[in-house]
């Protein structure tokens, strides 16, 4: 592979790629090179939580106002770390694949809450099916506390039956809009009364609340249970092709492509909903490499944030910068708008939005302040989260530019900044600009150069795209 | 302009100078076409106002009953009919509902209203069903069927750092600014116009449309700086940031800047605990901030065409909590203000407080009731393409 090649599959399956890596890995055939991805994540290993947030304490019957207040608030800060915590592994872990998989559910299967027990434990379940199977990450997720209780499966009960659950497990999980009857959502709702969880987190069936009846589901007949509508779900080659569509999207274009994706799908159904040989058809194929795809995409705010970690080794000191700025991006890791989801693409892109992506390297990498504030919190309780950040702070983090350094010391002065272009972006950088920035900065030393070039091409809108 | 811009204006920098298209001269040669001499001012009052503290039906037993701490009484009250009155610090709102530049409608909501912040103010700012989840918001469609490429980045207009996502369309989006200075904080400088006007050719469609939005935030923060930097309001505002905000939109209006939407909020709402204290302090900000903007609109006669709407997510429950505040409720009063109104005042009854629904007001309204009017009557817009949906109009405005 060449080193435009790897750079594109590091940014899809990843979050960019460090310049040293770069050349180590340029050469190498693709066989190898993806093959490694899925060996460095190979294990999983789930985000831990200390004892004291178990959530048997946390009864509100028990509890006074004020202590379910204060409560909250640390759960919220703790929501914080986990967050730092997650982007880390994003940034830095050597099994990113697993973690934009991870990332790719959590978009799929998005939900929040204000306790962050019941949080992590979804976000390890995305992870450890995250590679893994289909078929086994549906159930599991059908039965996660976490999502019994965003979608309302805790009040859906025999005789009263609450339907959101089965809905969404339909239009946004499995089969999509037009895929299912308004019949068959009634007829499902039933077969997952009596799922609930408690404040142990365990799965409970409840028998006296479910349904046992007889339903009639995708025209089928039977005293069916939650775990048999899954399964006919996952009969409907529609649900293969639902997953492999958003797949496309999310590794390869935005613009869909039908055959590939029937493609796509066709694999997934046939492996049973292994998900692995699906990423491993995209990564291996020749059209992924197409010009049309590589900088194609406009980066998430996530993406952007932990590919700026990745190529300069940053740490923050304090971990609300980055909650910050994931703020004002619109992408808050672990608190996903709505169960449909982040939009994607062009909706990242708005005056203000762009003007700040196109200034936070500085802030980044520079301290240098950018005058745009978050907007203020409408909830009473979420104030506090982000009262110590004003506009005034500046965000003074460790920069590494080592790798850099050493990787661009090999090239001419005139050559340089074509190369900072090959690293850092995935379009091409049009002669004249290049020469533009290399006049501009010819006065300046080594350091000087590296630093002011790097951010000059970071700084521009081409860095937004991968 | 200033002569550091002039001088960037002459130099080459990255591009060369027959490419080179200064895009604020366009603005001001193209003008804006969808801009029909009407201007919309939302006014987002976030966390949820406690309608029945703001509007009080101060004859009402049930309210004082099922808020034997929060009721306002008779000497905290500015009466407007036998039935219903103002919070006693709306002193500048009563003025302005007194001289007939405001209409009062009650009881707006949806169907199966949603309590949690963030889905109630995604449900108006989308205006979508309460079951339906729309990445674009009802401004931002409003730009995308009148758009259709011709429109200036400042059509629509958020004083806030960043955008909401009522503003955003599939195509078209508008554009936030915190005021003039901040917007050229983040455009004016060398490196950022050398990169908005260089004219290389872009391989790709995204990198294009990224161009393509920083290049019309470039043209629009000259053309706004342009058009309003000679303009300085005579009028005095409250100096926090809402009397600010209002103070911007009042600056642009009188300047002739035609922008056709403008968004601006206050926040702190959520008046869980000790209410009282609380919301009076936002509603006397609130009231004063809309009072001089009135004046200073008037004063300079934009008032005729310049309609204001507030609302809220929601309004709170009827019965305190025991914490001398409020929890989150549903259907709320929501304020029509401005120089064009047909027939101000109350637009329609008091809200039931014996027909509750979860201890929650009724709606009678939808709020998208009010959009499709708002749309239609007044920017003159096709309301059904937008709101993908027929809602039945209110005769609230004059024609």
């Amino acid at each position: 592979m060449n080193k435009n090649e790897i750079k594109h599959l590091y940014w899809r399956a990843g979050f960019g790629i460090k310049p040293s890596q770069l050349e180590e890995l340029d050469g190498k055939s693709r066989k190898k090179i993806v093959a490694g991805l899925f060996e460095n994540s190979s294990e999983y290993s789930p985000i831990q939580l200390g004892k004291e947030w178990e959530m048997e304490d946390y009864d509100r019957k028990k509890m006074s106002k004020a202590k379910r207040k204060e409560l909250k608030k640390k759960h919220r800060l703790k929501l914080v770390n986990v967050n730092n915590e997650w982007l880390t592994r994003m940034s830095f872990g050597k099994d990113f694949l697993r973690e934009k998989m991870t990332f790719f559910w959590h978009d799929h299967f998005p939900s929040s809450f204000i306790f962050v027990k019941p949080i992590v434990l979804q976000n390890n379940t995305l992870r450890q099916h995250a590679l893994g199977n289909f078929r086994e990450l549906l159930h599991a997720i059908a039965k996660d506390p976490l999502m019994l209780v965003y979608l309302n499966n805790q009040e859906n009960k025999k005789n009263a039956p609450n339907e959101n659950f089965a809905r969404e497990v339909m239009e946004l999980f499995t089969l999509g809009e037009g895929h299912y009857t308004e019949n068959d959502i009634k007829e499902a709702a039933r077969a997952f009364t009596g799922w609930q969880t408690n404040l142990s987190l365990d799965f409970k069936f409840r028998t006296e609340l479910h349904d046992s009846g007889t339903k009639t589901i995708f025209g089928k007949t039977g005293k069916f249970g939650g775990e048999d509508v899954i399964n006919m779900i996952l009969e409907n080659k529609q649900t293969a092709r639902y997953i492999a569509e958003k797949l496309y999207k999310f590794f390869v274009n935005e613009q869909g492509d039908a055959e590939k994706v029937e493609h796509l799908a066709t694999i997934f159904y046939d492996n049973d909903y292994e998900i692995q040989p699906v990423l491993e058809e995209i990564f291996l194929s020749d059209w992924f490499y197409d010009a049309q795809h590589i900088g194609s995409k406009i980066k998430s705010p996530i993406e952007l944030l932990a590919g700026l970690n990745k190529s300069f080794d940053l740490e923050f000191p304090d971990v609300k910068a980055h909650i910050l700025a994931q703020k004002i991006l619109g992408q808050i890791l672990l608190k996903p708008p709505n169960v449909a989801g982040w939009p994607s693409g062009r909706a990242w892109i708005d005056s203000s939005s762009l003007l700040y992506r196109m200034k936070l390297p500085q802030l980044f990498l520079l301290g240098k302040e950018i005058p745009i504030k978050a907007k203020e919190e409408f909830d009473a309780a979420e104030k506090g989260l982000f009262g110590k950040y004003s506009k005034k702070d500046k965000v003074i983090t460790r920069v590494n530019w080592e790798d850099a350094t050493a990787y661009f010391a090999q090239f001419s002065r005139e050559e340089r900044i074509q190369e900072m272009a090959e690293v850092y972006w995935n379009v091409n950088l049009p002669v004249a600009i290049a020469k533009g920035l290399t006049n501009k900065f010819s006065t300046l030393n080594d350091e000087e150069f590296l630093k002011l070039g790097t951010l000059a091409l970071l700084g521009m809108p081409e860095y937004q795209t991968c | 302009m200033k002569s550091t811009r002039r001088a960037f204006l002459k130099a080459t920098g990255l591009a060369t100078s027959s490419l080179f298209i200064p895009n604020f001269l366009k603005a001001f040669e193209m003008g804006n076409s969808s801009f029909n001499g009407k201007r919309l001012v939302i006014i987002q009052l976030s966390g949820g106002n406690d309608g029945l503290n703001t509007v009080v039906p101060f004859r009402n037993d049930i309210y004082y009953r099922l808020r034997p701490k929060l009721a306002l009484g008779h000497d905290q009250i500015i009466q407007l009919n036998d039935e219903l009155a103002f919070n006693k610090v709306m002193t500048g709102l009563a003025d302005i509902y007194n001289n007939g530049l405001m209409t009062v409608i009650n009881n707006v909501g949806y169907p199966n209203p949603n309590r949690s912040h963030f889905r109630s103010m995604d449900i108006w700012q989308t205006a979508s069903r309460e079951d339906e989840f729309l990445h674009t918001g009802w401004i931002g469609r409003y730009l995308d069927n009148e758009c259709a490429g011709s429109c200036q980045a400042h059509t629509a207009l958020e004083i806030d750092g960043s955008l909401s996502l009522a503003m955003k369309g599939h195509e078209v989006k508008g554009m936030s600014m915190e005021n003039v200075q901040q917007l050229l904080k983040m455009t004016d400088d060398d490196f950022t116009l050398k990169v908005a006007h260089s004219d290389h050719h872009h391989e790709h469609e995204e990198v294009e449309y990224l161009y393509k939005t920083l290049r019309e935030t470039v043209s629009s923060a000259e053309y706004i700086e342009e058009k309003s930097k000679l303009y300085t309001s005579k009028e005095a505002y409250p100096l926090n940031e809402f009397g600010k905000r209002l103070k911007t939109i009042a600056k642009f209006i009188n300047s002739g800047i035609d922008t056709s939407v403008y968004y601006a909020g206050l926040t702190g709402f959520d008046t869980h605990a000790a209410q009282r204290g609380t919301q009076n302090n936002l509603l006397r900000k609130f009231s004063d901030g809309i009072y001089a903007f009135v004046k200073d609109l008037h004063k300079n006669n934009n008032l005729d065409d310049t309609l204001i709407m507030v609302f809220s997510e929601f309004g709170r429950r009827v019965k305190q909590n025991a914490s001398g505040g409020t929890d989150h409720g549903a259907a709320n009063n929501l304020f029509l203000i401005g120089g064009g109104l047909n027939n101000p005042g109350f637009f329609n009854e008091s809200p039931n407080l014996m027909d509750l629904d979860k201890g929650d007001i009724k709606y009678t309204v939808d709020f998208r009731q009010v959009y499709a009017t708002l749309l239609e009557d007044w920017l003159g817009s096709d309301s059904e393409a937008i709101l993908n949906e027929r809602f039945d109009k209110l005769n609230v405005i004059r024609s």
